[in-house]
């Protein structure tokens, strides 16, 4: 390890130092009330690591890419994921404080545990090496266990965390499993080296196991099942930051195993990836159908998006790398917007989380109620938001590798999801309020929905900026 | 050339949009304001547009042209040509008309409904504007947002349901297009060797589908015929247009389902001739089935707002079977044809709400006698009657003519079919008049109150245009004649054509039809004006 490694690490240290530093101003601040816990300091030194890493992430690297042995690289991709995640931790900072203050969490915990937990998935998106992806995918999954159990005296809350972690654990052993098997099959963990060793059948297992691990953090049909209860359970402001950054783990861990490290053996794990999204989208968008809810309908929505998501990764090729990096973007804003709406809303001390407890939002908070029907807009992937050019780019990366069931599934999944999506919106336009439903009037919270929302019109409407950013990120992988 | 005029035609709905959403709501006469000079602002730009339009030109006019998404070669690609020149006019003709009206009728929340419909707006306008396949699918997909909420927010009992009913039905037969653009999209990448949405590129060369463009011609025609609709991909038309407020009714009506059958014209005859040739016969029984359908269910409805639905149906097969004829004077009519039942459907729409206001009746049994309390209305409403039953003289004649006239020379069989639809529309129509206006006035309707000065104001362009179109159709001709001959010369030349020849060759051959020496070559449309 030298200067240049950890150079080439700088934006995971920033959020490492910070999240450290934040855990110790909280050890320091004895005596202060969790009220005054949230507002403090934490979360803008939280804030400001975020803003950093970001700066530092954008840089320009001098030298190799690779540091710590070819373990670690630092390429497009990297960067491209590094600045997802980054922007799902930001703007899950900002809407956070009013909750925890609200709710009486663990202010000094909470920003602590999102940092590291976004450090992982940055580590998963940088890795060139399967023992740094595993590493990558427990640091980014033990902060959510405990951030999901955050809420000591919810019992929903405990049996969310546990839920998860016992779930979590048995998905990461097969994982770790399938890393030794392929470490058999190979005799490396090196991702740019596995492929040169043909395909043993043992490599083939191995793949499948390592696919599980992965499929469990993106709730990719069948090892969705934890979804609905841990998102139902958790603190929402941590639903909101969960729902974010699993999937840019995940789909960062995706992406690296399979196009980019075995792109010879597209022809194996196309059609398993191509089932994978096509269950994943129908049990996802049905499922949704069914929900009064507003998380377990947005965890089932969660889902859905996964389906659409693995679509690029079975498509593969720079295509399909690029589809799935600009609907990483397009998913935080627009899934970030709706949660961000959720938390203005307060029933008696308790989550508002029924859709019902939408009605009449319109009149006591209008610009709220637009952006939310802004972003089901989007989730329904309709233009002129974010979510059409998402979905436009993932069907084209599709029809190019000549998956037309595929994308046909996806369309057609895509119509069954706007009947939930739309009666969301409709319910926060509709006359006549909820009862007993409070409209909280956050400023951080607002300007999170105001970010959320520009970036869903932005990315639809002026969408050319980032797609050559992705396409350049694409291009890395050959 | 006027350089941005087409821009600023949907941008100027947008900011309108943006500007009473930003109004207070409580001041609710600005806000109708703010909602009508921004509409009737469009309807300058777009009556200045159609008169700066030059006939006789069969490429695009007024172009603007940018890239949007360079990486896969989505372009920003604006233009007018002669199909779609009348239909900007005739939705920014009607707007100000439905905001106005609106006005007595929509009292709630007024001031999200009129940035709704101001959002509506610019999603008509763009769609006939596009000329890029991605462009035009936003805006084709982006006028649905506006029109749920308009139905489900603003509806009447049964709203909700319709409005999904609605939104699934169109929105099914749109995602199975979108997949059939990026197939073209993929095909023509192949063939020019630049990936491209642009769609007059994309019609430079034959893109040679082959055996893929029934499907994708399947797919397209799927998501027209829903919106026009056609039968039998009809059924969400009578719950959507009962239960939408009867304003709304009036755009649903008049200028939704013309986006159809222009998606139809601009987008299925030039990027699949051939399939176009062959689904003709079938398309073309389809419409006559409609016509025969629409009518007949029209007939039988007591409900005045589904009997005028089943009966828009029932004319715009009349559209679908001028369309699939495939010589001029068919393809001209169904142009003329779809102004023409904008303005008239739009009319009886009108005249429905204004009924519909008074007494909150939609039975047409519970009205009877009307004209002894208010003349007015019930002269207002025989003339747009007469003008729906296409009476020489007035505007729906002229297109129903030249649809049967065209269609007589390859169809005679459907053509006299469809004849009798316009007998079975004298039917339904006059019952209506019967039913509603004559007959011994209801004691419960002595008080009825005749058309107001507001009303009046609203009746008397469409009558206007209704006597206009009917005594001199000619401007409305002379700017499609161009385009529809360039389009159906076009199709012609498809059978014989060897791979890769570019379209200027056909301006060299014999003219078939009247008005081809006026096809400049596609690739020159920009200077195309002369």
């Amino acid at each position: 390890m030298n200067w240049g490694d950890l150079s080439r690490i700088a934006p995971e240290l920033v959020l490492t130092v910070a999240a450290c530093t934040v855990l110790l101003l909280d050890a320091w601040a004895t005596g202060a009330s969790p009220e005054s816990d949230a507002r403090g300091p934490a979360v803008w030194v939280a804030l400001a690591a975020v803003c950093g890493a970001c700066v530092l992430s954008v840089l320009p690297v001098v030298g190799p890419a690779a540091a710590f042995g070819g373990m670690y690289v630092r390429d497009g991709l990297t960067r491209a994921v590094g600045l997802a995640a980054l922007a799902a931790a930001g703007l899950a900072l900002l809407v956070s404080p009013a909750y925890l203050s609200r709710f009486r969490l663990p202010a000094g915990e909470y920003y602590a545990l999102l940092l590291f937990s976004t450090t992982g998935a940055m580590l998963m998106g940088a890795s060139r090496n399967l023992v740094l992806l595993f590493l990558g995918l427990e640091i980014l999954s033990v902060p959510l266990y405990v951030l999901a159990a955050l809420a000591r005296r919810s019992t929903r809350s405990q049996e969310a965390g546990l839920k998860y972690l016992l779930l979590g654990a048995f998905a990461t052993a097969f994982f770790i499993y399938g890393v030794a098997l392929v470490y058999g099959a190979t005799g490396t963990v090196d991702l740019a080296r596995i492929s040169r060793a043909g395909a043993p059948p043992l490599l083939g297992i191995g793949v499948a196991l390592l696919v599980i691990g992965l499929a469990f953090e993106a709730a990719l049909v069948p090892f969705h099942a934890w979804a609905p209860d841990v998102y139902e359970g958790a603190p929402l402001p941590v639903t909101a930051f969960m729902s974010l950054i699993a999937k840019v783990g995940a789909f960062a861990g995706l992406l690296r195993v399979f196009p980019q490290a075995l792109p010879d053996l597209a022809s194996a794990w196309g059609p398993m990836l191509a089932a994978i999204a096509v269950a994943t989208m129908v049990v996802g968008n049905l499922a949704a159908l069914a929900q009064s809810n507003i998380k377990r309908l947005l965890a089932y929505s969660g889902i859905a998006h996964s389906g659409y998501m693995l679509i690029g990764v079975a498509a593969g090729g720079q295509a399909g790398t690029q589809a799935v990096l600009y609907y990483l973007f397009v998913y935080i804003a627009m899934n970030l917007g709706a949660f961000g709406v959720l938390l203005l809303l307060d029933r008696r001390g308790e989550e508002a989380d029924r859709v019902e407890d939408l009605a009449g939002l319109s009149e006591r908070a209008p610009w709220a109620a637009a952006a939310l029907a802004l972003c089901m807009v989007s989730l329904a992937g309709l233009p002129p938001t974010a979510g059409f050019i998402g979905k436009l780019y993932l069907f084209r990366a599709a029809l190019l590798d000549h998956r037309t069931a595929l994308a046909l599934v996806g369309v057609l999944t895509s119509v069954v999801s706007t009947y939930y999506y739309l009666r969301v919106a409709y319910v926060a336009w509709r006359p006549g309020a909820a009862e007993g439903v409070a409209v909280s009037r956050t400023a951080l919270v607002g300007v999170a929905i105001a970010i959320a929302a520009a970036g869903v019109l932005w990315l639809g409407v002026f969408p050319a900026t980032v797609t050559a950013f992705v396409e350049q990120a694409a291009r890395a992988l050959r | 050339m006027t350089p941005g005029i087409l821009t600023a035609l949907f941008v100027v709905p947008l900011a309108g949009a943006a500007l009473v959403a930003a109004l207070d709501a409580r001041a609710e006469r600005t806000v109708r304001a703010a909602g009508l000079v921004t509409t009737l602002l469009v309807f300058a730009l777009a009556a200045a547009a159609w008169l700066r339009f030059a006939p006789g030109v069969a490429g695009l006019q007024f172009e603007e042209r940018r890239m949007w998404v360079p990486a896969i070669g989505i372009g920003y690609h604006l233009g007018l040509d002669g199909l779609s020149v009348s239909l900007v006019v005739l939705t920014a003709f009607l707007f100000p008309l439905a905001l106005w009206v609106a006005a007595d009728q929509v009292r709630d929340r007024g001031k999200a409904f009129v940035a709704t419909a101001l959002l509506l707006e610019a999603g008509l306008l763009g769609t006939f504007m596009a000329q890029d396949l991605v462009l035009f699918y936003v805006f084709w997909e982006a006028m649905l947002i506006p029109m749920y909420f308009l139905i489900a927010l603003w509806g009447g009992a049964a709203r909700v349901r319709a409005a999904i009913k609605f939104f699934l039905f169109t929105m099914a037969g749109s995602v199975l297009m979108l997949l059939a653009i990026v197939a073209v999209y993929l095909q023509g990448a192949r063939v020019l060797g630049a990936p491209t949405f642009d769609l007059p590129a994309l019609l430079s060369r034959p893109l040679g589908l082959g055996g893929a463009e029934p499907v994708l011609f399947g797919a397209f025609a799927v998501a027209f015929a829903i919106k026009m609709p056609v039968w039998p991909l009809h059924t969400w038309l009578p719950d959507a247009y009962a239960e939408a407020p009867p304003v709304v009714t009036v755009l649903l009506a008049a200028v939704m389902a013309k986006a159809g059958a222009y998606g139809l014209l601009r987008f299925c005859l030039p990027l699949f001739p051939e399939a176009s040739r062959a689904f003709g016969p079938l398309l073309s029984v389809l419409a006559v089935i409609g016509i025969l359908y629409g009518g007949a269910i029209a007939w039988t409805q007591r409900d005045m707002r589904r009997l005028l639905a089943y009966g828009s149906m029932s004319h715009m097969g009349f559209i679908l079977l001028g369309i699939f004829a495939l010589n001029a004077p068919a393809v001209q009519g169904s142009l003329i044809q779809m102004v023409n039942h904008g303005v008239s459907t739009g009319a009886l729409f009108l005249l429905a709400g204004f009924l519909f206001e008074r007494t909150g009746r939609s039975r047409t049994d519970a009205y009877g006698g009307v004209a002894a309390a208010a003349p007015a209305l019930a002269a207002a409403a025989l003339i747009i009657v007469v003008s729906s039953l296409a009476l020489p003289g007035t505007n729906g004649f002229i297109g129903e003519f030249l649809i049967l006239l065209g269609t007589f020379q390859v169809r005679p069989a459907a053509a006299a079919f469809a004849t009798l639809g316009v007998v079975i529309a004298a039917a339904y129509l006059l019952a209506f008049v019967g039913r509603v206006f004559h007959g011994p006035l209801r004691d419960d309707l002595r008080q009825l109150p005749d058309l107001r000065p507001r009303e009046y104001a609203a009746l008397v362009p469409l009558i206007l245009a209704i006597f206009w179109m009917g005594l001199y159709p000619q401007p409305f001709l002379s700017r499609s004649e161009a385009t529809v001959t360039a389009i159906l010369t076009r199709m012609a030349a498809v059978p014989d054509s060897r791979p890769a020849r570019p379209l200027v060759h056909v301006r060299a051959r014999p003219a078939p039809a009247q008005g081809l020496a006026q096809v400049p070559p596609r690739g020159r449309t920009r200077e195309g004006r002369r």
